[in-house]
């Protein structure tokens, strides 16, 4: 059953085309991300479900209502704001309370609820603090509690992270997310942060130019990016452009030699390809280990220490520079600079990119 | 964004612009149709030329210039330098420094002049006001006062923006004395603070009325008001005229201050390309 | 090296910094020496004499004199007076600045007006006067226009010369120092806490009631004051319009230095510093509104 709806939805400012043609269908309690680089559309596709921005073609169903020409106040929505948008002159209490007096509610009631919402975000007993008084951490919190103190239909969170320290961040997302499930709140999240939508999400959609490029749950963005613009922007990756040889075979010729992909492509043969590996896809070869998978030969060029990872810059032989990751624990194997060595693959891995 | 959403709600700040815009041009048009009705029966500029033309007018407003002038120089040499040893060396003073240079805001000017006039009268210890020369003096010192809130904003201001400490740090680590960091990296910076500083100054002195009428000054302001009571139409051509060159000044002050390094003086004559 | 060069450093280095510290205060004395010579000596010596007989005895006579009846009505017009234009000048200023920063008025015509207010709120004093003489004196534009429809303005009892007609010119700078002075305040006023109370289901109203306007509010205040200052120290304008006739404190005290009236110059000290006391409380007052609205802008 689609609880949020957005059928064919454009917007243009002007001559300016921001989103184009945006479908999206949610289920009742779901955690959607909406992901992509400034400028491609996400935010105003959130403004528009909020009631800000008014599609200039397409529709908006809530609860199969059409919501698209509802005026913000009417649509029962929370929302929560990079710049967390705290009533300066309110406490924190009465930041909580805003919704519930605008709904209201008796005071009882009201009083009650806010305790509760309090309670939830762990900030009990800073009720009668002024926002200035407290941290960014502690203000996103109460935005949280404010947001969902009238049991909003739709959640939506704008950036809310992004003006946060990079610990708080973490902990914040955990607390959003649990809080999320616990209430059942159809959330969208607007982020350009790929970890936070990869770890916060039922599903995430990847945007680019005022379009979804890919919805689909993290480890299938991850593992088979639809594009190659969504291949590009999640994660590092490594393209080796070739030709198509033999497509039943799928055998691709490359500047570093033929690589078989051990599975049928549905393109001519003769037609240009890439083929795009994850650092992590890559395995280190002992010198005279045997694979049964695919192996690139080349010579080290650079190896950095990024902690639990050591990433290494391979000069593929006749090709690209390829980006591999290995553990730490793996350290002590790994050659010198300028040594030869030689790369192994599973074939499943390499994702091939059309143009 | 939001408004466009709304277009039914302009129309209320629509009306409020316009009305405003109306009270605003209004006695502007006013005094200028006024100005034009010397000559009966048809339009002419003989009250600018009878303004103009006068030796009186000419005589007071050159005093005024001048006294104005002077009072800018004595400003900015009063207000420059301490502004910088304050910021520099004396951060703790700021808040006196600033409260006194704001309080002239505070005070009418009618009551400055009443206390000058008394501390230096005839009979006081320093008897400004019983030489033609002294009264002068006294007059540029009023006017200082009365301008050193807008100077001592503008030239504090303008050393906020360039962060003053570290440039003299700067400066003198490259060798520079502090005198030739003063002369070549610090006021070259706050030049263009300076001039704004300057345009409003000069804007405040000109008419200046107050003062002058009780200084027995033969200035610019209480010039106009004896000219008010005595002629018709001579007074809404200086009113023009005054409109006219407060604009003037504050279009110069306004350049001044979006000036940026490397453009020139002139908006069309711009060296720097633009970002 | 550090061990033989530590002990005379610090013997010598304190006693070293507090004469460089002497010697930096030299850099303020000229700005210091001027400020006492023609700012605050003159405020003292009108404050000591408020308080002493033509002989220099210490009396409370002068400050008493305040309440002399035409004395006390004075400070009572030019309190009603700045009172009044400040209202007027508040009201319609923050009118204006509304529409122009928030009503969605195009940039053009914004920024248009508040480089027109930097001009009009420094074009006070005595060109303004014979420009509103030009517009709502007897002969002006206004009132001709006006009688030409049938509506003779000063049979109403209006007069440019009186109360409200100064009122409506000193308003000519005042809107403008308002629409100056007020515009940080509206453009702090940030658009997610609109969208935030209306994603909360607060109508236009409702945002302006428990949020938009609390935290205007002490600015809106401050301005006000700010404005009634401004309105009691106007004294060219006064004189320009009506000569000396109209007796708000400033022309009485005109009228006093030039030895026109009263003739008793501390009485004068007494009205000099009745005005400084006004100023100074609502100066004051100023300052703690400000204090409190900047509190919410962090």
């Amino acid at each position: 059953m689609t609880f949020l709806a957005l059928n064919a939805v454009s917007k243009n400012f002007g001559p300016n085309t921001v989103v184009r043609d945006f479908d999206l269908a949610m289920h009742n309690g779901e955690f959607i991300s909406l992901l992509g680089p400034s400028g491609c559309g996400k935010t105003t596709v959130l403004r528009m479900v909020a009631g800000f921005e008014t599609p200039s073609a397409g529709q908006i169903e809530i609860e199969g209502q059409d919501v698209t020409g509802m005026r913000p106040n009417q649509r029962r929505i929370g929302m929560m704001f990079q710049s967390y948008a705290l009533f300066p002159n309110l406490t924190v209490a009465g930041n909580v309370a805003f919704g519930l007096k605008v709904a209201g509610l008796p005071k009882a009631e009201v009083a009650a609820r806010v305790q509760e919402m309090l309670d939830m975000v762990g900030l009990s007993g800073l009720g009668g603090r002024y926002p200035f008084q407290l941290s960014g951490g502690q203000q996103q919190r109460v935005a949280l509690a404010r947001a969902i103190a009238p049991r909003p239909r739709v959640l939506l969170l704008d950036e809310p992270l992004s003006a946060l320290d990079a610990k708080i961040r973490v902990s914040l997302r955990t607390e959003i997310r649990a809080i999320q499930r616990q209430l059942g709140i159809t959330t969208l999240f607007v982020t350009h942060d790929q970890e936070e939508a990869m770890t916060m999400s039922d599903r995430v959609v990847v945007m680019s130019g005022g379009r979804a490029d890919q919805v689909g749950r993290p480890e299938e963005i991850y593992n088979r990016p639809a594009t190659r613009f969504v291949a590009e922007f999640i994660g590092a990756l490594n393209l080796l452009p070739g030709t198509l040889r033999d497509p039943t075979a799928g055998m691709v010729e490359t500047a570093t030699g033929p690589v078989a992909l051990a599975r049928p492509v549905e393109r001519p043969a003769g037609a240009a390809v890439t083929l795009a590996i994850r650092p992590e896809m890559l395995r280190l070869l002992a010198p005279d280990e045997a694979t049964s998978g695919h192996a690139f030969h080349g010579h080290l060029l650079a190896r950095e220490f990024l902690g639990p990872i050591i990433r290494l810059r391979a000069q593929l032989q006749n090709g690209p520079v390829f980006s591999v990751d290995c553990f730490n624990r793996d350290g002590g194997a790994i050659p010198e600079i300028g040594q030869i060595i030689r790369l192994a693959l599973h074939p499943e891995e390499m994702v091939l990119l059309e143009e | 964004m939001m408004v466009a959403r709304k277009t039914g709600r302009r129309i209320g700040p629509a009306l409020i612009t316009l009305a405003a815009a109306l009270y605003f041009f209004v006695p502007l048009y006013a005094a200028f149709q006024f100005s034009l009705q010397m000559r009966r029966g048809e339009w002419s500029l003989d009250a600018y030329r009878s303004v103009l033309a006068s030796d009186v007018f000419l005589n007071a407003f050159l005093f005024s210039i001048t006294a104005s002038g002077a009072a800018i120089l004595c400003g900015v040499l009063l207000v420059v330098p301490t502004a910088y040893w304050v910021r520099l060396k004396l951060p703790r003073l700021r808040p006196v420094v600033e409260f006194i240079s704001l309080l002239p805001l505070i005070i009418p000017s009618v009551v400055l002049v009443f206390g000058q006039i008394r501390l230096f009268g005839s009979n006081s210890w320093l008897p400004l006001t019983t030489t033609d020369l002294g009264t002068n003096l006294l007059l540029i010192a009023g006017y200082v006062v009365l301008s050193l809130p807008y100077m001592f904003r503008a030239v504090d201001n303008g050393m906020a923006m360039i962060d003053i400490a570290t440039l003299t740090e700067a400066a003198e680590t490259l060798g520079a004395s502090r005198l030739r960091t003063i002369v070549t990296v610090i006021f070259p910076n706050i030049r263009a603070a300076i001039v704004s500083g300057a345009f409003l100054t000069f804007s405040i002195c000109l008419g200046e009325f107050v003062i002058a009428s009780l200084l027995n000054r033969q200035a610019f302001g209480p010039y106009m008001v004896q000219l008010g009571q005595d002629r018709a139409y001579e007074p809404a051509a200086l009113a023009i005229l005054s409109f006219g060159l407060t604009w003037l000044l504050m279009a110069l002050m306004q350049a001044a201050a979006q000036r940026k390094p490397g453009q020139g003086w002139l908006p069309f004559r711009n060296k720097a390309p633009r970002p | 090296m550090v061990a033989t060069t530590d002990l005379p450093m610090n013997s010598t280095a304190p006693r070293k910094g507090r004469a460089r510290l002497r010697l930096a205060w030299l850099g303020v004395v000229p700005f210091l020496a001027f400020a006492l010579l023609f700012l605050l000596a003159p405020l003292f010596y009108l404050v000591i004499g408020a308080f002493q007989t033509p002989e220099g005895g210490f009396t409370l006579a002068n400050m008493a004199g305040l309440a002399a009846p035409n004395i006390a009505a004075s400070f009572w017009l030019s309190i009603r007076l700045s009172l009044a234009s400040a209202a007027i000048g508040t009201v319609t200023g923050l009118l204006l600045a509304h529409a122009l920063i928030l009503g969605g008025m195009p940039g053009w015509m914004r920024r248009g007006l508040t480089a027109f207010s930097g001009v009009a709120s420094n074009f006070a004093g005595v060109p303004l006067a014979f420009a509103f003489i030009a517009t709502l004196g007897r002969l002006g534009l206004v009132t001709v226009l006006f009688k030409g429809l049938g509506f003779d303005l000063y049979a109403t009892g209006f007069s440019l010369f009186s109360f409200w007609g100064l009122a409506l010119t000193y308003l000519y700078f005042q809107m403008p120092l308002m629409l100056l002075v007020i515009t940080p305040a509206l453009e702090g006023l940030k658009p997610e806490w609109r969208e935030a109370a209306e994603s909360l289901g607060a109508s236009g109203p409702q945002y302006w009631r428990m949020v938009g306007g609390p935290v205007l509010a002490p600015s809106v205040m401050g301005c006000f004051l700010l404005l009634f200052a401004n309105a009691f120290g106007t004294l060219a304008t006064v004189i320009a319009l009506t000569g000396s006739n109209f007796s708000v404190v400033p022309i009485l005290l005109f009228q006093q230095i030039r030895g026109n009236v009263l003739y008793n110059p501390n009485l004068g000290y007494a009205l000099a510093l009745g005005m400084i006391l006004i100023m100074v409380v609502s100066n004051l007052l100023y300052i703690a509104l400000r204090a409190r609205a900047e509190r919410w802008q962090k």
